[in-house]
């Protein structure tokens, strides 16, 4: 049995296709390995960092010496070095360029020399669903492998390093352990570069958003990638739709919340013509207005364009072929009446929301205050709950993230919340406080750690004392404490938990 | 989460034979006044609550106290459909019926349903009560748990007095007795004694640990009793405040509110608006004593010889009492008189039990209210696997402004699947808000909202969702009568109170 296996592992080899064989010893002079190591934030105490880890990827050669991964491979990275196939020699390597909310990265090595005799390898285009690719992984850290898959389908996920919603392939594959920047190819050329897998499917970014980040790229000022700032709502109830005066039909979809500071708020606008009567509108999408073409092309009523390769894609889709400043055509049903619109589309950033999506390469925001922790509450805090931690992370802290999560205008807005108290005794009687919420100190609100920082500064005076009043949510617990031997608390606790960076403590 | 557990034997698990035997003389008088109790149930469906669903059997313990009453946990009789009562010693079961129940406090009085019976309970000497027992001294528990038919008696000692959750309830907390004795399912509702005196009755294990028994101590067994007299039971008062115990232990805080090392006092976080002490007492207040018993900076007094919580002051009162908080506030001491009456209606965080709970059908939707019952529909881990929005509104709807006036927490947990309702996939088990833009905070708001509208459409808002539900008027109007014949809904409302249950099981009533 083991020798049959053998053997049809060996025949699996000798099987493969002269023509994959030449692209494969071709590859290994287009593509390198790229070992990072990492070093990321402790977010339950984030005055120091979590054990140094190492991880392997791959990135291909471009033109001038550039080497694309995508930015999950280079996000906390402490030190970078590329590897070619066939050598056991590895080369420093520096981050030139990262867009983490498209998941890409450019990299090179710090001696350009070390790409000597490589060759870029080129840009195919978008495959149509069912094209069959071959998927480049490393075998054995010497030498390329290749893995069959067929593209399943084509649709919008959220990009593994932001809260950006990224044209993405599904595809499938008979194997596990890849989306570590895996090239993807057809006819020899990259089509897509993997971002992760879940069981059998593989997501992958598609060439042409490679195309968009590396172009964009080259012309100096990088206008990214944009979104729309609503909140749409499928129009598929016919009670709905004629509320709306939307008509019968499938066409258009709801805005449901206009988000502020958005590309919708930002408009100019334009007349426009139709059969129903020409219409300038005032400039700004709102809360029920019907979206029923962007950029000509009709949408559904469940938020659908029709895409000339794929078919029937989220609207979604569309926006990641814009760029970030780009305007962008709306027709719109605004209490029966159609209107054309012209939007400004502005780039999109995860980070306008007062729940952190990331923050790579940055230290933590926190400031410790008589042993009592306060920290900004971010998606890398929640996720030490595991996998599971959109279900068994605190409930408060969850519903703030799920439901109190909109962006803001200028997008400064955090959640501000006590993670832990350092047991001391100067905050005897609270030391139980975790995960709690900040809603005010000394009667004003919260909205950052420096906006806590200096209201502690101004504190309440009480027979000639100055205390501190947090209020703690959603119960409205208070924490009162004075000033009096707070530096003493300080040297106390910075000495028990070994917390060496004095910027981490409140100073009066 | 699911830490406790309730004595009550599901199923038949009767099997083997074990006796126990006799191990001091005063208990074969108490053991000719204690019972069996069989019991058949039907619970009602929380996802299509004008259904109840089928039978189920269970059994526990019961003693008599007296003018024809046997005493026993309420969890035992809850949603009982026929009830069986056999004394130890007897060869023939009798009916017996509910005669009070007290889903707060897990107690229940029942009544054999004959005269021959009635007749037969006069015949014995009832089970009289003692004090609250002193820790460490030995208690044993009188029952029928599984692992045989006999009548079984275990000893143990008191290993602890608190004040601690009601898992019958769900959230309410009672003054409650640990012992270490092995208390098994069967022994609920059963005589824990010393002496000749019933000290408890046993109720509730800990999952966790080993030799963890809970009993339900007589000062909340003589508060049910005197509850009862004027033939109704109006339950434990709830005294709405969440506090901060502790806080008065931190020398900043302590010298913030000028209080000295000793004096002691816990702070008032949260006072809930439909609570007898709201108005009266505030957030910040420092309680410093409770009818007199100074409150440690733990919240604890002493009560009985044991320091417990100081709220056992206020739970053990009955409607019409009053309770006198000492309390700091804005640097004065002052005594607060609070009238101790029942909460306004409110949304309560705990199991229901009642014929049906409140619910409406409108359109083929189902609107029912949100409970610790509704919750437990996700199974053992719904504390991870319910709807995060109901599980937030569980812990903390008395403390969210939007939500804290509720009477209900109104959830869609059902489509009745019709032309209708045809585009209402998407909201399922989320929290109603608003209908056409008002606030609705009670299954009646709901029901007067979207009947009494005027508007051609109505339009239902959900908590924490920008997609509203919107259902036609007339059309609803034209289809309720054909949806809830279809789907066997009858009655489409049901108003009561959530609590409302009937004394006396629905086969004999109707």
């Amino acid at each position: 049995m083991k020798l049959l296996i053998a053997l049809l592992l060996c025949l699996n080899t000798w099987i493969a296709p002269a023509s994959e064989a030449a692209v494969r010893s071709r590859l290994e002079d287009q593509v390198v390995r790229l070992l990072v190591t990492k070093r990321e934030v402790d977010h339950s105490a984030p005055w120091q960092n979590e054990d140094v880890t190492q991880q392997a990827f791959l990135a291909v050669v471009l033109p001038a010496g550039e080497l694309l991964t995508t930015a999950y491979a280079v996000a906390n990275a402490a030190f970078l070095e590329i590897q070619r196939f066939g050598s056991s020699h590895r080369e420093e390597a520096e981050l030139i360029f990262v867009d983490y909310e498209a998941d890409l990265a450019l990299v090179r090595p710090v001696l350009p020399k070390v790409l000597l005799g490589m060759k870029p390898l080129a840009l195919g285009e978008d495959l149509p669903l069912d094209a069959h690719v071959d998927i480049y992984k490393v075998r054995d850290a010497y030498q390329l492998s290749y893995v069959p898959g067929t593209v399943q389908e084509v649709g919008v996920v959220m990009a593994a390093t932001s809260a950006y919603t990224m044209m993405s392939y599904n595809l499938k594959v008979q194997q596990t352990g890849l989306g570590w920047a895996e090239p993807i190819l057809a006819h020899g050329k990259l089509v897509a570069l993997t971002t992760g897998q879940d069981q059998n499917f593989l997501r992958a970014l598609p060439v042409s958003m490679i195309k968009h980040f590396l172009n964009d790229r080259h012309d100096q000022n990088y206008r990214g990638f944009p979104a729309l700032s609503v909140e749409l709502a499928p129009l598929t109830s016919p009670d709905l739709r004629r509320m709306l005066h939307a008509g019968e039909g499938e066409q258009g979809v709801r805005v449901a919340e206009v988000f502020a500071g958005g590309a919708a708020n930002l408009v100019a606008s334009s007349s426009g013509a139709s059969s129903s009567g020409a219409s300038t509108g005032d400039g700004k999408l709102q809360v029920d207005d019907v979206i029923l073409a962007i950029d000509d092309q009709p949408v559904s009523d469940q938020g659908y364009v029709s895409h000339p390769l794929w078919g029937k894609v989220p609207l979604r889709l569309l926006l990641n072929q814009h760029f970030g400043g780009d305007a962008l055509r709306l027709k719109i049903l605004r209490q029966g009446r159609e209107l054309s619109l012209v939007v400004n589309l502005a780039r999109f950033d995860s980070n306008k929301s007062p729940v952190f999506a990331y923050r790579y390469d940055q230290a933590e925001p926190h400031l410790i205050f008589g042993g009592f922790v306060f920290q900004e509450l971010s998606q890398d805090y929640l996720r030490q709950w595991g996998k599971d931690w959109r279900d068994i992370a605190p409930i408060d802290l969850l519903y703030l993230f799920n439901s109190q999560n909109r962006p803001t205008a200028d997008g400064s807005q955090r959640i501000v919340f006590i993670s832990r108290v350092l047991a001391d005794p100067m905050n005897r009687g609270y030391s139980d406080i975790r995960h709690k919420r900040v809603a005010t100190v000394n009667g004003k609100e919260v909205t950052s750690i420096a906006s806590l920082r200096a209201l502690l500064k101004s504190p309440v005076i009480s027979d000639g004392v100055p205390y501190s009043r947090i209020k703690l949510g959603p119960e409205g617990d208070e924490v009162i404490m004075d000033y009096q031997n707070l530096n003493a608390a300080h040297s106390r606790i910075a000495k028990t938990y070994e917390i060496k960076s004095p910027t981490s403590f409140f100073t009066p | 989460m699911a830490e406790f557990r309730l004595l009550l034997v599901c199923g038949l698990l009767m099997a083997s034979s074990w006796s126990t035997p006799l191990w001091a003389l005063s208990l074969t008088a108490l053991r000719a006044s204690v019972f069996k109790i069989q019991v058949m149930s039907d619970e009602p469906s929380l996802i299509e609550p004008w259904k109840r669903m089928l039978s189920s059997q269970g059994s526990g313990t019961g003693f008599y106290i007296g003018d024809g009453r046997i005493l026993t946990n309420a969890h035992v009789v809850a949603n009982a459909s026929f009830i069986m009562i056999q004394r130890d010693g007897d060869s023939t079961p009798m009916p017996a019926v509910i005669r009070h129940i007290a889903h707060d406090a897990d107690l229940a009085l029942l009544e054999p349903l004959d005269d021959a019976g009635k007749k037969a309970l006069a015949e014995l000497s009832p089970l009289t009560f003692g004090a609250l027992p002193r820790l460490r001294t030995p208690v044993s528990t009188i029952g029928f748990p599984l692992g045989g038919e006999q009548l079984s008696v275990t000893d143990g000692v008191v290993s602890r007095v608190s004040y601690r959750r009601y898992v019958h309830h769900g959230s309410a907390q009672h003054l409650l007795v640990q012992v270490d004795s092995a208390i098994n399912p069967g022994n609920s509702g059963g005589p824990v004694v010393q002496g000749n005196q019933v000290v408890g009755v046993a109720f509730q294990s800990y999952a966790q640990a080993e030799n963890t028994g809970y009993i339900i101590p007589t000062p909340v067994i003589s508060r049910f009793l005197r509850d009862i007299e004027d033939g109704r039971y109006q339950g434990h008062p709830d005294d709405g405040l969440t506090v901060t115990d502790w806080a008065i232990l931190n020398p900043s805080t302590a010298a913030f509110y000028r209080l000295k090392q000793g004096d002691g006092g816990v702070k008032i976080t949260h006072v809930d608006l439909w609570a007898p002490t709201a108005g009266l007492l505030q957030s910040g207040d420092i309680i410093l004593a409770i009818d007199g018993q100074s409150v440690g900076v733990d919240g604890k007094v002493n009560f009985s010889g044991e320091r417990v919580d100081f709220r056992v002051i206020f739970d053990l009162k009955l409607m019409g009492d009053q309770c006198r908080f000492t309390v700091l506030r804005d640097g004065l001491r002052r005594d607060v008189t609070v009238a101790v009456l029942p909460a306004r209606d409110h949304h309560v965080t705990g199991n229901i039990y009642a014929r049906h709970p409140r619910y409406f059908v409108y359109g083929g939707l189902v609107f029912t209210v949100l409970s610790r019952n509704l919750l437990r529909t996700w199974g053992d881990k719904w504390y991870r696997d319910a709807p995060l929005a109901l599980r937030y509104l569980d812990s903390f709807a008395s403390y969210d402004p939007e939500y804290a006036n509720n009477q209900d927490i109104i959830v869609l947990v059902k489509r009745l699947p019709d032309a209708v309702n045809a585009y209402a996939t998407g909201n399922m088990f989320r929290v109603v808000k608003m209908v056409d833009g008002n606030r609705v905070g009670s299954i009646s708001d709901l029901i007067s909202a979207l009947e009494g509208g005027a508007s051609e459409y109505a339009v239902i808002g959900f908590m924490g969702s920008q997609d509203p539900l919107v259902l036609s008027r007339p059309q609803v109007k034209a289809r309720n009568s054909v949806i809830n014949q279809k789907y066997g809904v009858a009655p489409d409302r049901w108003l009561t109170a959530a609590d409302e249950q009937p004394l006396v099981p629905a086969r004999e009533r109707s």
